[in-house]
């Protein structure tokens, strides 16, 4: 008795397998974009897609944005020329120095355009990134040709937050060490740090009032700073921060140094001097909107 | 022994049902199949109209700034013309092309993914005061559809917008509305006669938000000896104004009115319905009665007794039916405009910006300049103190009106001219002359040339 039980245990086993055998799976139900390809998509196939496996959408589907902004699309030559200047001082910087394969298996995978900036109550978001994955860049259709090639204005709006969210791909990958945030200890203020004017967090050994957020946000912001905003700006935030201020702000940049070099073969100034000498070819940039 | 037995007699049962193959399934393809047939039925539908389609459209949550023309037509290549009855970024009834596309989310979703200024007028921000801008979505759900007409629903807003086919000519049926539009709009107080019998009052709408005049109305009346007040949105059409929602009195629903400008009545043309909207405002010139050129009469002083100097000015149309352009006043060469606009058959000619420096952010403004008040005058930086227009006729043909003080200053200051200004902010950078020379333009008067 024993025994039949166990065949029929097996016999349905048996069954079970032989009703539930899984179907072939054919194509995709799911359709491609059915649009057809303009010379800005084929252009970013060679100039994202081919050689840095970003994907730039250009076109907004608003439901797929934050529901909080009433965001319109961007213009498609506005997306196409800011996608050149982002190209130009960021992607392009990174892939002289590091690669492009450098970039394929470090970078954010896909970049936003939308018309119009998000308005909060009392601020304007002119760019914002997501899960180091996204980066959405806001106010396309405002741009102007002498904006677009314009180094400072691109740095100020796009390009600075660009390094800042780049630096947080690196050192979510390799960690940063660990004394880092002891320089500043108990004075990070977490989301208070809009409490503090830049004077005083210069004076903290801050770079921005922002860097008082956390020694993540510190490590990123002196990290773009240092890159983006040149050596005079540099100059006046020692300056401003005072003897105690400056001292820390070396200190963190002595760190900041070695961690580039040790831990991605980058040499910061290095870097720095090739970014410059793309800040002063912007304006030769041929954007043609 | 015996339990384990039937236990073994179960588990064929709950094989057999977990694996039971032959359900009857409700629809022959699965979902991303029939939503993807569904979407390229709808595509085909709307590349399929040889003159596009005419949209009711309606911007601003709950139907608030009214209805507005809209003209497509969509192609194959995903690329889209779009069209208004008015003015939006582009002048009225100008076509600009951009993209569109229909994506599944809560059912099919037609999209305008690039921007198309005109379209997108209606959606874009540009002040942190105002976040929705004019509230218009450019994502609709489709939520049913015949071969002539398409029901959506607005994404955001969930306004219910409604789209057809276009006759032969869209693009002259957007003029027929504008056209109707320029007649009616000059006016906002009707009597409301139902049945022969005055019944109420109507007042159009003469708020002016973001550039849009508010189409919709306020009727008052007595139902079931109830005093009643109810605000209806409405779109203008070729005859007259076709209301969003029925206004429904005693038992009477109304939707569709034609206009008589001889007359200035709105007669309900809906079947068997006697009612009419009985305009008691005196007749007055049009938007476009005032585009033309003029000899504008005036003085650099605000205590001067007559206006002696005389400027040749024109005025072109900004945006029609809103706004127009006064040009002639600033110096050759200086950037920047001034504009007026039209309400009701007057001009408003408030202080404003003319002008932004992009590289500095300077402020260019048309200044209103006080009347002395004991002895001194005063400036401000108001864009809602300023002139408007008196003496408004046109009985030799020609358009002739003064301009004077709009009393929104409040009751100490009085609004004798303008001053040419630029600002930092709050700082004055210095007076800049007009076009003869001056920074002041004082009792302007306009005779048409």
């Amino acid at each position: 008795m024993k025994n039949i039980g166990k065949y029929i245990v097996l016999l349905f086993l048996f069954m079970t397998f032989w009703s539930c055998k899984e179907e072939e799976l054919g194509p995709s139900v799911i359709s491609d974009d059915s649009s057809v390809a303009t010379a800005f998509d084929i252009w970013l196939n060679d100039n994202y897609v081919k050689p840095y496996n970003i994907k730039v959408y250009y076109k907004l589907k608003d439901i797929q944005t934050n529901r909080d902004y009433n965001v319109i699309p961007a213009d498609p030559a506005k997306s196409w020329a800011l996608a050149k200047v982002v190209k130009f001082l960021w992607a392009g910087t990174v892939d002289e120095y590091s690669g492009s394969d450098f970039l394929k298996m470090y970078s954010f995978r896909e970049f936003q355009m939308e018309g119009t900036y998000e308005y909060n109550a009392n601020t304007i978001i002119l760019a914002t990134a997501s899960g180091g994955i996204k980066i959405v860049f806001c106010g396309v259709n405002n741009l102007r040709l002498n904006d677009l090639t314009n180094a400072d204005y691109m740095v100020q709006t796009y390009i600075k937050t660009m390094y800042h969210e780049y630096t947080h791909i690196l050192n979510q990958k390799k960690v940063v060490d660990a004394t880092y945030g002891n320089i500043s200890g108990s004075d990070y203020l977490g989301d208070d740090w809009t409490t503090r004017n830049t004077a005083t967090a210069n004076s903290l050994g801050f770079v921005s009032p922002y860097a008082g957020h956390s020694p993540g946000e510190d490590f990123a912001e002196l990290t773009s700073i240092y890159i983006t905003f040149g050596q005079n700006n540099w100059d006046n935030i020692l300056k401003n921060a005072g003897t105690a201020g400056a001292a820390k702000l070396s200190e963190k940049l002595d760190i900041a140094t070695t961690y580039f070099k040790n831990s991605w073969d980058i040499d910061i100034n290095e870097f720095r001097k090739l970014f410059e000498q793309r800040k002063a070819d912007l304006i030769n940039l041929d954007v043609n909107i | 022994m015996k339990l384990i037995k039937y236990l073994f007699l179960f588990i064929p049962i709950i094989v057999i049902t977990a694996c039971v193959k032959d359900e009857e399934t409700l629809f022959n393809d699965p979902p991303a199949i029939r939503m993807q047939k569904t979407i390229d039925e709808y595509k085909t539908l709307l590349t399929g109209s040889a003159n596009g389609w005419i949209m009711d459209y309606y911007p601003e949550v709950s139907y608030a700034a009214g209805g507005f023309s809209m003209y497509y037509k969509f192609s194959a290549d995903g690329n889209v013309d779009i069209a208004c009855e008015i003015a939006t970024n582009v002048p009225a009834r100008q076509t600009v092309a951009s993209t569109w596309d229909i994506i599944p989310y809560q059912g099919p979703v037609i999209t305008f993914d690039t921007y198309n200024p005109v379209l997108h007028y209606f959606s874009e921000v540009s002040s942190t005061s105002d976040r929705d801008g004019r509230g218009g979505d450019y994502e609709f759900v489709v939520m049913k559809a015949t071969q002539d007409t398409i029901y959506l629903k607005g994404l955001k807003n969930e306004n219910k917008i409604v789209m057809w086919k276009a006759g032969s000519d869209p693009m002259d049926y957007l003029k027929q509305v504008s056209n109707t539009y320029n007649k009616a709009n000059a006016y906002k107080n009707f009597n409301f006669e139902l049945g022969g019998n005055i019944i109420g009052k109507v007042v159009m709408s003469s708020a002016i938000t973001n550039d849009l005049l508010n189409r919709k109305f306020t009727a008052s009346y007595t139902k079931n000896d109830k005093d009643t007040t109810e605000t209806i949105a409405f779109i203008y059409t070729v005859e007259g104004i076709r209301l969003n929602t029925d206004l429904v009195v005693n038992g009477v629903s109304m939707r569709h009115f034609a206009y008589d400008d001889t007359e200035r009545i709105f007669t309900c043309s809906d079947p068997g319905i006697k009612a009419r909207f009985i305009c008691t405002d005196k007749q007055v010139l049009k938007y476009e009665d005032f585009l033309g050129d003029y000899v504008m009469y005036y003085a650099v002083s605000n205590t001067a007794t007559s206006s002696t100097r005389t400027l040749d000015v024109s005025l072109v149309a900004e945006k029609e039916n809103i706004s127009y352009c006064l040009e002639g006043l600033l110096a050759t060469g200086s950037p920047g405009k001034i504009l007026l606009q039209y309400s009701g058959g007057n001009l408003q000619l408030l202080g404003q910006i003319m002008y932004t420096a992009p590289e500095t952010g300077y402020n260019f403004w048309l200044l209103p300049y006080s009347f002395p008040v004991a002895g001194s005058n005063y400036i401000t930086q108001s864009t809602t103190v300023g002139m408007t227009s008196i003496d408004v006729d046109s009985s030799d043909g020609k358009v002739k009106f003064r301009m004077v003080n709009n009393g929104a200053w409040g009751t100490t200051y009085s609004v004798a001219g303008f001053l040419l200004r630029n600002y930092n902010g709050s700082t004055s950078l210095g007076n800049v002359n007009g076009k003869d020379g001056q920074p002041f333009y004082f009792f302007p008067i306009f005779e048409m040339k």
